[in-house]
């Protein structure tokens, strides 16, 4: 069934049959602009904030009220954004491509103009995703420039940042790297952070003390092509998390491409391999289910999955890059051009 | 002064050479594109290096003998962008039928489909030039391979692909402008 009304958005509307439980989805686009929203960062149960390819950083609410704020955009830099993440009273956004910028913003004031805390002027620079733990710590990560992960972290709220050496981090396989699909690929649970990795090498690095040492596991994901790997990674709680993604030029391919752990990411399981969904650009837990209801998207299609992954159901067919769910019937969605709204 | 004019045009002549010889075999492409910022990246074994537009993404890769180059610009949609695989294989390639025919055999394994063959010079060297097609998760994939060899028996495999048919010809033109940066370290 689908319903088509208001000028500017759409709302798309069916039912599924889903591990016998059927639910309803509907999908209403808040936002259409020329960009593409990548880095989207839930604020609160009504309001996400995002950063996207044009270098706009603002808040919109389920009602499509939205607010930009305020940013001098440098000449030297296509200032495309794929990395957000927020504190109580700050929203921070970092750039792609060197040089790379990581801007703090006043959430109460959003005329005041973006302040840059943190730039990397290495050519390599390529940062994929930011996420703070709380208040106070928070961690972003980019590609290898030498011989390991690029990470930087803050311990006072985004004010300084500083970058881990080397030493402190294991080493990057060859070919190995991230993808900066939806701000997604790290995720935390109390003092622990897990990132996730792609290309020649798909593994999950992890630290359990806020970023102070860390380790690696391998995982039995795809991977062994410059496209392909784990996109995005979500945890529920400390010990319960998934790994998605694929093969970003080979939609369909659902190989190994999923996968779960059970006891913090010392060891992953793959789940529903071979079987729809293929490739995923981003997968997060529905809040208080349990860890056995998620949604994934993919510019293929969004999928839910009632059982912990085990098997998934294609509710809607519309593409996106990344999803922000805000409570248990409700999320965000960001695409190429749009934010919609999802009603599950 | 004529011996100083001679050597001018004998100059001129064979810059002329050099520079059509350098992408000689992309001719019929007749490339025109806009100027971007680039840098210069190396492989990984420091063998060779490509100018890429600074907002690309680049890996490198390799093992015991070969080094592996991928680079595309990742800030767009994949049916508006293209990826470039550049390899540089130790080994003899002789480019006669055998090894057209193992090459043509090889891609059709990777599900390609043939479109044209073309022999021509790259950076001076005899190289073989195939544009194909293939259809992988209900997107149209166009593909350029690019085989040369060097003197030091290794060769290069260089491969584009273009997803999607919109602009198919610009993007692979500011590919090809891509190729034609490299510079190969003896």
């Amino acid at each position: 069934m689908i319903y088509r009304g208001f000028s500017f958005f759409m709302v798309l509307s069916f039912y599924s049959l889903s591990a016998q439980i059927i639910d309803k989805v509907e999908i209403k686009t808040i936002l259409n602009a020329n960009a593409g929203y990548r880095a989207l960062e839930a604020l609160n149960d009504s309001t996400v904030a995002f950063a996207n390819s044009n270098g706009e950083v603002g808040e919109i609410a389920l009602s499509g009220k939205t607010r930009y704020y305020k940013i001098d955009l440098p000449k030297d830099s296509s200032n495309h954004f794929r990395a957000i993440a927020s504190t109580s009273n700050y929203l921070f956004a970092l750039n792609i491509e060197s040089p790379a910028r990581l801007y703090k913003f006043d959430k109460q004031r959003y005329n005041q103009l973006g302040k840059v805390v943190f730039l990397d002027n290495n050519p390599k620079a390529f940062y994929d995703a930011m996420y703070f733990l709380d208040d106070k710590n928070g961690i972003a990560m980019g590609d290898p420039t030498d011989d390991c992960l690029t990470i930087i972290t803050t311990i006072d709220g985004g004010t300084t940042w500083q970058k881990t050496d080397c030493k402190n981090l294991p080493k990057i396989e060859p070919g190995e790297a991230a993808f900066a699909a939806s701000n997604t690929n790290i995720a935390s649970s109390k003092k622990n952070i897990w990132i996730a990795t792609g290309g020649l090498k798909s593994r999950v690095f992890h630290s359990a003390n806020l970023g102070k040492t860390w380790n690696v596991c391998v995982t039995p994901f795809i991977q062994g092509k410059p496209t392909t790997g784990i996109y995005s990674m979500a945890f529920y709680n400390s010990k319960i998390g998934i790994i998605c993604g694929g093969d970003y030029t080979d939609k369909s391919a659902n190989l190994n491409n999923k996968a779960i752990t059970n006891n913090g990411g010392k060891t992953w399981k793959i789940v529903a391999n071979n079987v729809l969904p293929g490739y995923i650009s981003c997968v997060q837990f529905v809040p208080n289910s349990n860890g056995k209801s998620l949604i994934a998207v993919g510019t293929e299609g969004i999928y839910l999955t009632r059982n912990g992954g085990n098997n998934w159901t294609e509710i809607s067919t519309e593409g996106f890059y990344s999803i922000q769910i805000v409570n248990e019937h409700t999320a965000f969605l960001g695409g190429q051009g749009t934010i919609a709204t999802l009603k599950f | 002064m004529n011996l100083l004019k001679f050597s001018f045009i004998l100059m001129a002549l064979m810059l002329c050479a050099g520079c059509s010889n350098n992408g000689e075999i992309f001719k019929d492409y007749n490339c025109k594109t806009s100027a971007v910022q680039t840098k210069q990246i190396k492989d990984a074994y420091l063998k060779f290096s490509l100018e890429v537009p600074i907002n690309w993404k680049t890996e490198l890769y390799m093992d015991q003998s070969t080094s592996i180059f991928a680079t595309a610009d990742t800030t767009k949609q994949l049916s508006e962008t293209f990826l470039i695989k550049t390899s540089l294989i130790p080994g003899l390639l002789r480019l006669n039928q055998a090894t057209s025919d193992t090459i043509k055999s090889e891609l059709t394994k990777n599900q390609w489909h043939i479109n044209r063959i073309k022999k021509g010079l790259f950076k001076n060297a005899e190289a073989l030039l195939i544009t194909s097609q293939k259809q992988q998760s209900n997107i149209k994939i166009e593909g350029l391979h690019l085989y040369f060899s060097l003197e030091n028996e290794h060769y290069f495999e260089i491969e584009i692909q273009c997803f999607g048919d919109k602009n198919s010809d610009e993007r692979f033109c500011q590919a090809i402008k891509v190729i034609n940066s490299l510079i190969i370290n003896e």
